[in-house]
């Protein structure tokens, strides 16, 4: 099934993404995870968000990693070798955190036998209209708070980068 | 079934949890970090889909979260611009200027 | 549509100031003119604080579901426009033509702060995870940067340290955020409340969930072993910004400890109060010992705040009206006091361009009035009676006892007699050390003069008024009676 081949192919570059020693790679394999991610949603019926995570998350933020990697020439990355030890205690924690966490949920309730359910998507027109709504069920407050987030960043990023002159 | 897209989500994480303590460089942390990101943000959707079909906040949710890490990752880079302008080296373990 | 906006009024005027600030550059002359700034934002922020004081007479609204107002949200909003206001005033020096570290771009330096404050006045008003979650980011996002602003190699690290621990616990919160979802599936803090009932305590995500999200709580507050990172940003970042994370930054992660383990959780509290006597324990020995040798002043007030957050979580450890109380108390006079001792710091930091310790001494000879300022701060850090510090931690030591953890009481108080002799260690440089013959007599612009003023009466006062705490206390009461129907 589509799901297995996806998760396969989703797993083996997350892989790549950690373990390799070429930064730039690493952003390449990520900029898979990403799209990839965005071919869940599609499985999950998520269609307006799989559309989002290819936009912002693929076209912006894997964009704006290769261009530091580029801009900064991060040469010296390229010896980004751990050492054995560090190695080995990294994987300990991670595997100790999967593990115990994964024996967690199996114990949970979301280890029964659930199916996904039919048919419930939400177009983007629906999801639009929540995020503007003053209802109950409205979204406009977290959506003025991500607006001034993002003219914030935006102001600070053209402070921090600026050239000064000399 | 959920379980299993629960288990590779959580798979991820971990993958990012690892790729966090072993890399040295300021962008291969980010992109470790936007991998646990991501993760976090499968979850939520998938838990809206299995367990909540009727509801779209878990949805609502990523979005804003995608939005979220966008901004994360801009701060980052514009840092990372700045240090590389001065110092031509943006290796996380040689920045120990600050040190008692 | 009934919109109540006015229950915004303290957010949106906070707000418009900022964009008032961001306009009013275009206007401005000459580049490093910052008065007309910081005035500027001085006013908006009381003008904010005046307007919260009109909203005492609703006690519970919500607007759209998403924003709640009551009265102890109103005291929690009042501190940080407090905190935020005396920031503001202490900072000039750290923006003259010839101070150290200089910051650059007010106009813009000011109004990311008060958008910064902004997203912490829209978490303590939070009432569904989602809101909460954009404000925690609109709270922390802006201080990576912020750190950062005086684009040194110093700041520029710290910055990035900062920003990557930062995204790291937003990411394990998320994670945390997302199993509760799967209980509840409804992203409502009251709704979550109702479901989370004890039967759920049988169901290991539960307790997978709450982990993730005491690393994210704990990333914010410093708690061990989440710490990390403030040692590396306090120090790189420009002394105000050091400031305003120690007051500020702690102060948003008390709050949203307070949304997300108090609020939600709170009747689940048994099981973990052992936990969290082990965490503080943790935490406060940790932040003790290492200040010890520390000679950096701003390292050495990380570490003084990390051990305070030590403090401040023995409050967590009951659900009657007194824990709650002490930690908010605690949040005001550790604002003082904390804002009164870097009020000195900056002005010293930035005009002789030191951060060692030694740097000190002979402060006493030449700037009397600033030495005696820093010396009542650290006596507050420390606890001395009768300053407000002492009044805050013996209400948190008192907690404690409550609930019968007599042995965490001796360890707090063992960790303060550690911490009066670090604090001490500064005061010596000021006082008795010989004296440096370099130290000048440092130039205080007035606004630092008010802002260290009120700080250092503030932490003197704020303990022997018994009204703040008594206030404090009703309003702590009648919100955890909504809350968790006590």
């Amino acid at each position: 099934m589509i799901f297995y081949l996806l998760t396969f192919v989703i797993l083996v570059l997350a892989l790549a993404t950690v373990l390799t020693r070429h930064i730039f790679r690493s952003a390449i394999y990520l900029m898979g995870v990403l799209a990839l991610s965005a071919g869940y949603y599609l499985l999950l019926g998520a269609e307006f968000l799989a559309g989002v995570q290819i936009l912002v998350y693929v076209g912006g933020i894997v964009v704006l990693i290769v261009f530091a990697v580029m801009l900064t020439q991060s040469q010296d990355l390229i010896h980004d070798h751990p050492s054995r030890l560090r190695k080995m205690l990294g994987f300990l924690t991670s595997a100790t955190f999967f593990g115990v966490s994964a024996w967690a949920l199996l114990n949970s309730h979301l280890n029964k036998n659930i199916e996904m359910p039919s048919d419930a998507q939400f177009s983007a027109q629906i999801m639009g209209k929540a995020f503007l709504s003053t209802e109950g069920n409205g979204y406009i407050l977290p959506f003025e708070l991500i607006s001034i987030l993002l003219l914030t960043v935006l102001i600070s990023g053209i402070v921090l980068a600026k050239k000064e002159k000399v | 079934m959920l379980i299993s897209w629960v288990l590779v989500s959580l798979l991820l994480f971990s993958l990012g949890i690892y790729g966090v303590l072993t890399r040295r460089s300021a962008v291969g942390l980010l992109i470790s970090v936007e991998l646990m990101l991501n993760a976090a943000a499968l979850n939520l959707v998938v838990f809206n889909r299995f367990l909540f079909a009727s509801r779209m906040d878990g949805q609502i949710l990523t979005i804003f979260v995608i939005a979220l890490a966008a901004a994360e990752v801009l701060i980052g880079m514009a840092i990372l611009v700045m240090l590389f302008r001065r110092k031509k080296s943006v290796d996380v373990t040689q920045l120990s200027q600050l040190k008692h | 549509m009934n919109l109540s906006l006015e229950l915004m009024a303290p957010e949106i005027i906070v707000l418009a100031t900022g964009f008032l600030i961001l306009i009013s550059d275009l206007f401005q002359k000459s580049k490093n003119e910052n008065k007309a700034s910081s005035i500027l934002a001085i006013v908006g922020i009381m003008l904010a604080a005046c307007s919260g004081l009109f909203l005492t007479d609703a006690p519970k609204e919500t607007l759209g579901g998403r924003f709640g107002l009551d009265q102890l949200d109103l005291i929690l909003k009042e501190i940080l426009l407090l905190s935020a206001g005396l920031v503001i005033m202490i900072s000039p020096a750290a923006m003259k033509e010839k101070s150290e570290q200089k910051i650059t771009h007010f106009s813009e330096f000011f109004t990311v702060i008060l958008f910064t404050l902004s997203g912490m006045m829209f978490l303590v008003s939070s009432r569904d995870l989602v809101t909460l979650y954009v404000s925690l980011e609109l709270a922390t996002i802006p201080l990576f940067a912020l750190t950062a602003w005086t684009k040194t190699d110093k700041s520029g690290e710290a910055g990035v340290k900062y920003l990557i621990m930062g995204a790291i616990g937003s990411a394990f919160l998320l994670y945390g955020l997302g199993f509760i979802y799967s209980i509840t599936g409804d992203l409502g803090l009251k709704a979550i409340q109702t479901t989370l009932t004890a039967s759920q305590l049988t169901n290991p995500s539960l307790y997978l969930a709450g982990a993730l999200i005491l690393a994210g709580v704990g990333f914010k507050l410093t708690l061990f072993p989440f710490h990390m990172w403030a040692p590396d940003a306090y120090q790189g970042a420009p002394t105000p910004i050091t400031a305003f994370l120690s007051v500020a930054s702690k102060g948003t992660g008390l709050i949203l400890a307070i949304q997300l383990l108090l609020k939600v959780m709170g009747f689940l509290l048994q099981p973990f109060v052992f936990g969290i006597a082990i965490l503080a324990t943790l935490t406060m020995t940790l932040g003790n010992l290492v200040a010890v040798r520390q000679n950096n002043l701003k390292r050495f007030m990380a570490y003084s705040s990390i051990s305070q957050a030590g403090y401040l979580l023995m409050g967590f450890m009951t659900t009657k009206p007194e824990g709650l109380t002490a930690m908010v108390f605690y949040m005001l006079v550790y604002a003082l006091t904390n804002l009164a001792a870097f009020g000195v710091l900056i002005v010293h930091i930035h005009q002789t361009g030191q951060e060692d310790i030694t740097s000190l001494r002979g402060i006493s000879k030449a700037n009397p009035l600033l030495a005696l300022s820093l010396m009542i701060a650290l006596f507050g850090l420390a606890g001395i009676p009768p300053l407000a510090g002492f009044v805050g931690k013996f209400f948190l030591f008192s907690i404690a006892a409550q609930v019968g953890y007599y042995w965490l009481v001796a360890v707090a108080a063992l960790n303060s007699t550690v911490s009066l002799y670090y604090y001490l260690r500064l005061v010596r440089q000021m006082y008795i050390e010989p004296e440096n013959p370099q130290s000048q007599k440092l130039q205080i612009s007035p606004m630092s003069i008010l802002g260290l003023g009120i700080a250092t009466v503030g932490s003197v006062v704020a303990g022997l008024i018994p009204y703040i705490y008594d206030g404090i206390l009703a309003t702590s009461s009648q919100w955890l009676q909504v809350w968790l129907k006590i």
